[in-house]
């Protein structure tokens, strides 16, 4: 039966100054299709998903919608005609309502003569939330008071407003739990069954493999394959991908977990943030220690106190002498400790700022002679870490909002590299980025341990976890539920036990 | 939902308690030249030009913009309505038409002004401003006229209540209940997100200072009747009137966890009356009157700026008190 086409891209080009971020992309999406989108990144998946959601406008290329030639100006007009998108980026606006934000832009659906019915609105409101989940949340609460995750579901909800042909995920679920994930798989079969189709783009390949029925490859702004449901695997697409064999191990493959004896770390009886409570930790010099649990578990909150963003209640943070006590980040940056936060575009760099002043930013001391700073030194160290790091930028002096995730990260370590940090502590630090970076991370990670530095590892993902370190302590409720060495016999089952 | 009853009481309660020790303070210390029935009352009509002021500014202030010509557009909306008066004895609803009239074509014009020079509204409108004082003076007879008396009954008690009271409703409707007023606190909270939706922001601004001249020009209407005069403004002297409503506004602003934006407004703008009346009843020159005007804003400020942070405080020591004492036990 001959597919009924619902998009066609034709020849799509758009460049950005000197970057061609799509090369002449057509890409057909038929009713039924839950169509994949990965490459590596700053691939062009954004750019392409964005010109089709009515954000930005191409240089050259059609669209077809529904057998129509299709410009759309604006979200709001893509979406009138049947095309919604959820981004990675944070969506929704805090000071007013999650219902105000749910009907953002399309509060006319609700007007009686020049006034909105907010009993309308609110009903709706309420029935959207359901749909992803969220049937007890009241739609007049300020979205302020929701998490990260909640508050993407929203987006959601949001999306699902007036019914689209076509969804688009655009690195929604990398922000989700596995709760969330499954409202988004929830919604993907639904459309599948209702002969509506999905543009689903992740990065993560098995997630993506497997609620895809075809996957497009992107490479440096062109298309190089879409591959049916018989053709995906994951070493096939990561070899399209990037245009060679991926021979380079991902993860660790020793299994002795060995590490210094000397603590550089410690935490005791810490009790800091919403729900982390009397928690201990030892961090040894070369040791990898992972700290997993679901996302609300206190773990994120463990990662601030560590590194004195959050007062502790009870309890202390000490390093290397156990003299020292780190009461503030300013404290523990003059400790040698460096943070990479969870939250990498609003905690972990200054995103209107260049590279080079997020590099340098917190190495001004090694950087300053009398209280000068001089310019040419400054140039040369970030121009070091972005090419130890393989950054990919035009110059230093590129703002870092205009990089891609992978690329951000990068940024975001590069300045705890520069500053000669002795002590790691990466919360979640493969969110959101592509294959290749992720390796190049787990790669990094192995030659600061074989150098004697010291991370922790904080993160969501048990299989990076039981990859990457020496030791795994699991929290539940705030609390450590479990604690398990390095070896070849743990598996991600184990650890689930100990965080439900 | 009992409890939800419960905080909204508990949050008129602490609105209404910020006045009221105004008032008392005042009240105690100025051993009985403050606070009589009709001197209350006199500050309330007070109150009412100066509030809407701070309605006109509101808009604009939550989207980062400062407009300084609202000082100078009432007065100039002031001086062409007794203008026009003086010199050719104009009807009633000529008068209120020119007033407000004028009011609305001055902001409107500082509006266009701001979105087609693409330069910060505060420096736009302090240009704005230096012109706007420069036709006041140019239209004025004399440098303070007399309103005459038949024009002032919009000053009169209730009928000055009554426009205020009209005015606040038409606040509220627009500001809570129509999509120019969605479309104001989603730009004020997140403008890209808001534009990525679709939403205009140039529309909306232009809206915003249009908006504002209605707002303006009431409160010059009633002001000049309350007054009975009007006086020509230079060298930035009409910044008196926005910076006194500015206050108002942030007062406003500071106690918008307790109560709606409108309401905050109009109490801040109360209680700074108040604390003038107040503070001349205590003999204060009026040099010293500004500098204790200041402090005391300062003070309500952060105390309601801080009262989360205070409970929070006491909260988590409790806390910590007993997460210790358990720490405790289990260790033996």
């Amino acid at each position: 039966m001959k597919e009924e086409v619902l998009l066609t891209a034709q020849n799509i080009d758009k460049r950005f100054g000197i970057t061609h971020a799509l090369n002449d992309v057509t890409i057909e999406i038929a009713r039924g299709d839950v169509m994949g989108l990965i490459g590596e990144n700053g691939s062009g998946k954004s750019t392409f998903s964005s010109i089709i959601s009515g954000m930005q406008r191409p240089d050259s290329g059609t669209i077809t919608w529904k057998g129509q030639e299709f410009r759309p100006q604006s979200m709001v007009e893509a979406q009138a005609a049947g095309i919604s998108m959820v981004v990675q980026e944070m969506g929704t606006i805090s000071g007013i309502s999650i219902a105000d934000n749910i009907f953002l832009g399309k509060e006319k659906d609700f007007r009686r003569g020049p006034f909105i019915n907010k009993k309308a609105m609110q009903k709706k409101a309420s029935e959207l939330l359901a749909k992803v989940g969220m049937k007890e949340t009241c739609p007049t609460d300020r979205i302020d008071t929701l998490s990260f995750e909640n508050r993407k579901l929203v987006e959601i909800a949001r999306a699902l407003y007036g019914n689209p042909d076509l969804f688009i995920f655009d690195e929604t679920t990398t922000a989700l739990s596995q709760k969330g994930r499954d409202v988004v798989y929830r919604i993907m079969e639904e459309y599948q069954k209702e002969n509506k189709s999905v543009l689903f783009i992740s990065h993560d390949l098995e997630e993506l493999i497997s609620v895809s029925t075809k996957v497009t490859v992107l490479r440096d702004g062109a298309k190089v394959a879409v591959l049916g449901k018989e053709e995906m695997s994951p070493d096939r697409v990561k070899e399209l991908m990037v245009g060679r064999k991926i021979t380079e191990e991902y993860y660790r493959t020793d299994f002795d977990g060995s590490y210094g004896d000397e603590v550089v770390m410690k935490a005791t009886h810490l009790t800091a943030g919403t729900i982390l409570e009397d928690f201990s930790l030892e961090l040894h010099k070369g040791e990898i220690l992972g700290i997993g649990g679901l996302t609300d578990c206190g773990m994120h909150d463990l990662g601030k106190a560590l590194f004195g963003l959050i007062k502790p209640l009870t309890g202390s943070v000490t390093v290397y002498s156990q003299d020292t006590i780190i009461k503030s980040a300013y404290g523990a940056i003059r400790n040698k400790i460096g943070y990479v936060s969870k939250n990498r575009d609003l905690e972990a760099l200054d995103m209107n700022s260049s590279i080079k002043d997020n590099i340098t930013l917190p190495s001004l001391d090694l950087l300053s002679n009398w209280f000068l700073i001089s310019s040419q030194k400054e140039k040369k160290f970030a121009k070091d870490e972005i090419e130890s790091l393989s950054i990919k930028c035009s110059s230093e002096l590129q703002l870092c909002k205009s990089l891609s995730g992978g690329n951000k990260q990068k940024v975001s370590i590069a300045k705890w590299l520069g500053n000669q940090s002795e002590i790691f502590i990466f919360d979640c630090p493969t969110r959101g980025i592509d294959v290749i970076v992720k390796a190049a991370l787990y790669q990094l990670m192995i030659q600061l341990k074989a150098q004697g530095k010291s991370i922790i590892m904080i993160s969501e993902e048990l299989t990076e976890l039981i990859g990457m370190c020496d030791r795994i302590m699991i929290l539940k409720d705030g609390k450590l539920s479990g604690s398990f060495e390095r070896s070849e016999d743990l598996t991600d089952h184990v650890l689930i036990q100990k965080m439900v | 939902m009992q409890s939800k009853g419960k905080s909204a009481i508990g949050n008129a309660v602490k609105v209404i308690c910020v006045p009221l020790l105004v008032y008392a303070f005042f009240a105690v210390f100025s051993h009985g030249k403050f606070g009589s029935a009709n001197s209350m009352v006199a500050i309330a009509q007070q109150t009412i030009a100066a509030t809407l002021v701070s309605l006109a500014m509101a808009p604009n202030l939550l989207c980062n913009r400062f407009d300084l010509s609202v000082g100078a557009i009432m007065t100039m909306s002031s001086i062409m309505g007794t203008y026009f008066a003086i010199k050719n004895s104009i009807p009633l609803p000529v008068f209120v038409i020119l007033v407000i009239g004028t009011a609305i074509v001055m902001n409107s014009i500082t509006g266009l002004a701001y979105l087609g020079m693409k330069v910060p509204a505060m420096v736009t409108t302090l240009g704005i401003c230096m012109i706007y004082e420069m036709l006041t003076n140019l239209l004025n007879i004399g440098w303070c006229t007399a309103l005459p008396e038949q024009y002032t009954i919009f000053g009169n008690i209730p009928t000055c209540f009554i426009i205020f009271a009209v005015m606040l409703v038409v606040f509220y409707l627009i500001f809570t209940h129509t999509e120019f007023g969605y479309n104001v606190r989603a730009i004020a909270n997140g403008q890209q997100i808001a534009k990525n939706i679709g939403i205009k922001p140039k529309k909306n601004a232009f809206l915003m200072f249009v908006m504002s001249g209605v707002f303006v020009g009431v409160a010059s209407l009633i002001n000049v009747s309350i007054s009975g005069q009007v006086a020509s403004e230079q060298y930035f002297s009409s910044a008196n009137i926005l910076f006194n409503c500015m206050l108002g506004f942030y007062v406003g602003l500071a106690l918008l966890r307790y109560c709606n934006l409108m309401v905050g407004i109009l109490i801040g703008n109360f209680i700074m009356t108040m604390m003038s009346a107040g503070l001349l009843a205590l003999g204060l020159k009026s040099s010293l009157q500004n500098v204790a005007a200041g402090l005391v804003i300062l003070v309500i400020m952060i105390v309601t700026s801080n009262q989360g942070r205070i409970s929070d405080y006491f909260a988590m020591k409790h806390k910590a008190k007993e997460i210790q004492k358990r720490i405790s036990t289990s260790n033996g």
